[in-house]
């Protein structure tokens, strides 16, 4: 698959406080990628320094192999984006907003503004100003949806819309990344929206990527383990995160389930219970 | 681009009635006796849109999808150009003198270039301080003003001139820099009339500049004593005081505007008694625009700031502390009315001690502004009384009206200087708009009362 996203050493900092440190990450074509990590964590700087639209410090991005601060206008095309606080004329109709954005893309769909727009029950004629904070990021969605981008990048696009908006929302993209070639990057706080459709969790700490692999792997790998054994014997637990031992053993969260460590351990006749984690847990405890 | 940038239906009509009357006066112009003249309604129609355009600029420069739409830049310099080629069509009514035309074109780029750095870096908004007070050191160092020589050089400077503007073009179309300031003019370019200063508050302290982090503390602190020091209950703060400190934002006109403007005005005032009464004609002008631009700060502000905390105010009036009948109303009232006759009063004296020292305005005229100022505090008392009452967002309305009704003052004003008119007192016309405007305060504060007792 053709790298659509390179950052390598990307650096920065706000008021001498650093936010992103010597960040690497790789996205690949057809990624479907959720990015978690806590509040303040920098998930907003990475994705709008991906974007040119942060300045930073150092470091080199490139997007769809052009380094992202001199993309072409075929490039941009390709790109649809969804901030975190809206940035729009407020004083422009849905109906004025949509036309202006239109301008700029020959690839833009009036059949999909269309379908979302009725859909979801915008009304064209309001103010953005007058809409709901979940009507404005419907808007914001459509918005980025309508040029039919290849790479989308939504900063918490479903924080400020209802359980039937965030369904409606989460439908659509997962409709979307059936074409294999687009590659979605979402920050969220909702890792029950994350694990509906992402194909891969990047976990955001300390100003780097610190966790990023495919969702399946992830779940099964970060798990749980309980392993019974006598005081006597002596076991350690490979990749353990947290742990704490009991009289008769020890109970612990691992990053990674050692598949050899456990043929071992079977040998050993030694009881090892294999409890999977939900994502929110695993979250949590990758950040801890 | 261009309904953005054009956005506001008001100015526009105003341009175009201007540009129709510069058309009619060519048409029917035999000699060059009003030639000034058309020059003037020119200029002055073109640099209200570029005014307008600089303003509503920020807005898509500084927008976070402008790196990200394709061919934007392009896109924007294309509109850009388009408005300022249209923005020449009424200057062609200056043909067939070419020499005239050019300077003009060249004074249009320039004014371009001086509104647009000005929005962007207020430290530019020099210029039009140095435009004002230009014909003082002119004067002072015995300049003799040459508009042929001015205009001849201007014209021959177009080249150069054009060359410099498309540079910066290119530039500005890019330009993203100075976030601090532009946010603040977006944040006021993005909202309706009616909330153009209140809004101000809504941009978080950090990202304000050094010098209104201080203005707004230094505000703030003297109401911060008047609460650390209420303790005993003998300086428990009065219900005006208390409603007072909740109606107070970083723009609200308080102690400290109050010692800068007297400050200001002193340092004038002892410049102009320092130099030669014949210099004094040189800060009409500014001693003329220094009351006009305190009344917007100190009458329209306190609107704004009363209006968008509406809601606050109503939940602080059922408060168990406004439980006796009418006490918030009452209390309220006496605010709003102490602090603009404080206003008011303020600019009277400032008047009076610039009329003193620069004598621009005699006594008759002196009496005679005070008592327009006095009606139109009546007025515009009334109808901001009447807007807070409401239950309808009479905001953009409200403050349309008091600007009108402003620039219909200042009109007026220079009517009333030029034609030497006598005491308004003595008008009939005046002493019924003087009733009148009384009748209205009386009744609106009687609505206002009503509406709370009502509840």
């Amino acid at each position: 698959m053709a790298c659509i996203v390179n950052v390598e050493g990307l650096t920065k900092s706000y008021k001498n406080q650093s936010v992103l440190n010597q960040l690497n990450w790789k996205i690949e074509q057809g990624d479907v990628v959720g990015l978690l990590g806590k509040n303040g964590a920098g998930k907003s700087t990475l994705l709008k320094s991906m974007l040119n639209i942060n300045d930073i410090e150092s470091g080199t991005i490139s997007i769809f192999g052009e380094q992202y601060n001199q993309l072409s206008t075929a490039s941009k095309s390709r790109i649809g984006y969804v901030p975190q606080e809206n940035d729009e004329i407020s004083w422009l109709s849905v109906n004025d907003l949509i036309n202006f954005r239109k301008q700029f893309y020959c690839t833009w769909s009036d059949e999909k503004v269309t379908e979302l727009v009725s859909r979801w029950e915008i009304d064209l004629t309001k103010k953005i100003s007058e809409l709901s904070p979940g009507q404005i990021q419907r808007v914001l969605i459509i918005l980025a949806l309508a040029p039919m981008p290849e790479l989308l990048i939504f900063d918490e696009p479903a924080a400020s819309l209802d359980p039937a908006g965030r369904r409606d929302f989460l439908k659509e993209i997962l409709a979307l990344v059936s074409d294999e070639s687009i590659t979605v990057i979402f920050s969220t706080h909702i890792t029950s929206d994350l694990e509906r459709i992402a194909n891969k969790v990047a976990i955001l700490d300390k100003g780097q990527i610190c966790y990023f692999n495919d969702l399946d792997v992830t779940k099964e790998n970060v798990v749980q383990l309980t392993v019974h054994y006598q005081p006597e014997q002596n076991i350690t637990i490979p990749y353990l995160l947290r742990g704490k031992k009991f009289s008769q053993g020890q109970q612990g969260i691992v990053s990674q389930l050692d598949q050899a460590w456990l043929t071992k351990m079977k040998q050993q006749a030694v009881e090892v219970t294999i409890n999977p984690m939900g994502l929110e847990d695993i979250f949590l405890e990758l950040t801890a | 681009m261009k309904t953005i940038l054009l956005h506001g239906w008001l100015v526009k009509v105003f341009i175009v009635l201007l540009w129709a009357i510069a058309i009619a006066m060519r048409l029917t112009m035999t000699d060059d006796t009003r030639e000034d003249l058309l020059l003037t309604i020119i200029a002055f129609s073109n640099f209200l849109l570029y005014l307008m355009v600089a303003t509503r600029l920020p807005l898509l420069t500084h927008s976070k999808m402008a790196v990200l739409l394709p061919n934007y830049s392009q896109k924007l310099k294309g509109v850009l150009l388009l408005i300022f080629g249209v923005s020449l069509l009424p200057t062609l009514l200056v043909l067939p003198d070419v020499l005239t035309w050019l300077a003009f074109v060249s004074i249009s780029i320039l004014s371009t270039l001086v509104f647009v750095a000005m929005i962007y870096q207020p430290i530019y908004q020099i210029f039009i301080w140095l435009l004002i007070l230009m014909p003082l050191p002119m004067a002072l160092l015995d300049i003799p003003f040459n508009k042929e020589k001015l205009f001849y050089s201007l014209a021959w400077l177009l080249p150069l001139i054009t060359w410099l503007a498309y540079g910066l073009l290119n530039k500005l179309v890019n330009y993203r820099g100075n976030q601090r300031h532009v946010s603040k003019i977006i944040a006021v370019t993005n909202v309706s009339m009616g909330k153009t200063l209140a809004v101000q508050d809504s941009i978080p302290f950090a990202d304000r500049t050094r010098l209104a982090q201080w203005w707004a503390n230094s505000h703030f602190n003297h109401y911060r004593n008047i609460i650390s020091n209420a303790t005993g209950a003998s300086q428990k703060i009065s219900n005006r005081k208390l409603i007072e400190i909740s109606c107070q934002s970083a723009n609200s006109f308080g102690v400290n505007a109050y010692v800068v403007w007297t400050v200001g005005i002193t340092l004038l005032c002892l410049l102009g008694i320092s130099i030669d009464e014949s210099y004094h004609h040189f800060f009409t002008p500014m001693v003329t625009l220094i009351p006009a631009m305190i009344i917007g700060t100190g009458s329209i502000t306190l609107f704004q700031i009363i209006h968008s905390k509406k809601s606050y105010l109503a939940r602080l009036a059922i408060l168990p502390r406004f439980k006796q009948h009418n006490s918030f109303a009452s209390a309220f009232l006496g605010y709003v009315f102490s602090n603009q006759i404080m206003l008011y009063c303020f600019i009277a004296v400032l008047l009076g001690l610039t009329a003193r020292v620069f004598g621009h305005i005699s006594v008759t005229i002196y009496i005679n502004l005070v008592l327009i100022l006095l009606v139109y505090c009546f007025l515009t008392i009334s109808i901001m009384l009447v807007a807070w009452r409401t239950v309808r967002d009479l905001g953009n309305l409200v403050v349309w009206l008091m600007l009108i009704g402003f620039i219909g003052t200042i009109v007026f004003t220079m009517h009333m200087a030029s034609t030497d008119m006598p005491l308004l007192i003595l008008n009939e016309l005046f002493q019924t708009l003087l009733v009148t405007s009384l009748l209205l305060i009386a009744a609106s504060s009687y609505q206002y009362l009503r509406s709370f007792s009502k509840r």
